[in-house]
């Protein structure tokens, strides 16, 4: 990192994520650095439940409502924040693996800082956080801030 | 964190560590922040003492001896990098489990950062620095920087 110019902040539109993009955003202005706020929808949507499964082209609907749903929560996050208006924030919205979506990421735009939302605050969270936040820790390249 | 007022580094003397050093210089010269270096010599130390030599005086000895190189070599790690004299640096030598003493060390001073190096590169690595560390960022009250 030393002075990072490229700061990812995933989010998952949790107040724990409006915490991380709050940081992220400050040290953005502080360095006058760029950010990258990245939403991951996971890619396996339970198709069948029992004897009933979804078409495909109900599958394809419901992804598509999904990214919609995505990039409005995306800019509701951003608008709480007024210091987005101050720096360069570039939107992503992508389908997969979490963890390895935000990894992807990392190596595709030469990020230099990660700023994550920390490990649980209470025991189910503590598992669901979690699970990103430790692999993203494990598997990044660059430091990696953990907001609390 | 928002702004870092009182950034912590723990140093096991290592690579790594260095490379959390030279990340918090370059932060608290930013921030104008003060930088706390703490090494803790680790607790079973002692009791490995305990266990081979029978005298108290010989023990209190050989602790001195530890205390006074582990100051000298944290005195010497600091000195390696320039910002160092451009901050306000305090270093400190504690006594203990590491992660413990860490933890404590970011109550009582009122830690707004820590930076501390991340888990392993080799498998040992990742297992004894990945211990420290990861209780570090699990049970931190303050935001968590983890260099690579």
């Amino acid at each position: 990192m030393l002075r990072p110019t490229k700061i990812l902040v995933p989010t998952d539109f949790s107040e724990y994520s409006d915490k991380a993009l709050k940081q992220g955003l400050d040290i953005a202005k502080q360095y006058n650095a760029k950010v990258f706020l990245l939403h991951v929808i996971p890619r396996d949507i339970q198709r069948c439940a029992i004897d009933y499964c979804l078409s495909e082209d109900q599958v394809r609907g419901i992804e598509e409502q999904m990214v919609t749903r995505a990039k409005t929560d995306m800019q509701q996050q951003l608008d709480k924040f007024p210091r987005s208006r101050e720096v360069e924030v570039v939107t992503d919205i992508k389908r997969g693996i979490p963890y390895e979506a935000i990894l992807e990421e990392e190596a595709a735009n030469g990020i230099d800082l990660i700023v994550i939302a920390s490990l649980g605050r209470t025991g189910i969270a503590r598992l669901i956080v979690g699970s990103v936040a430790r692999n993203v820790l494990k598997g990044a390249k660059c430091p990696v801030l953990l907001t609390k | 964190m928002l702004i870092p007022t009182k950034i912590l580094v723990p140093t096991d003397f290592s690579e790594y560590s260095s490379t959390a050093l030279a990340q918090a210089f370059d932060i608290a010269k930013e921030y104008n922040a003060k930088v706390y270096v703490l090494h803790v010599i680790h607790e079973t130390l002692r009791r490995t003492l305990d266990g081979y030599i029978l005298n108290a005086e010989d023990i209190k000895k050989i602790e001195r001896d530890m205390v006074k190189n582990a100051k000298k070599n944290l005195q010497d790690q600091v000195n390696k990098f320039p910002l160092s004299k451009e901050v306000e640096v305090f270093t400190e030598i504690a006594n203990g489990n590491p992660s413990d003493e860490i933890l404590k060390a970011q109550k009582e001073k009122g830690i707004d950062l820590i930076v501390i190096s991340s888990l392993g590169r080799s498998g040992l690595a990742r297992y004894l620095i990945g211990s420290v560390a990861r209780n570090v960022l699990k049970s931190a009250e303050c935001p968590v920087l983890l260099t690579k």
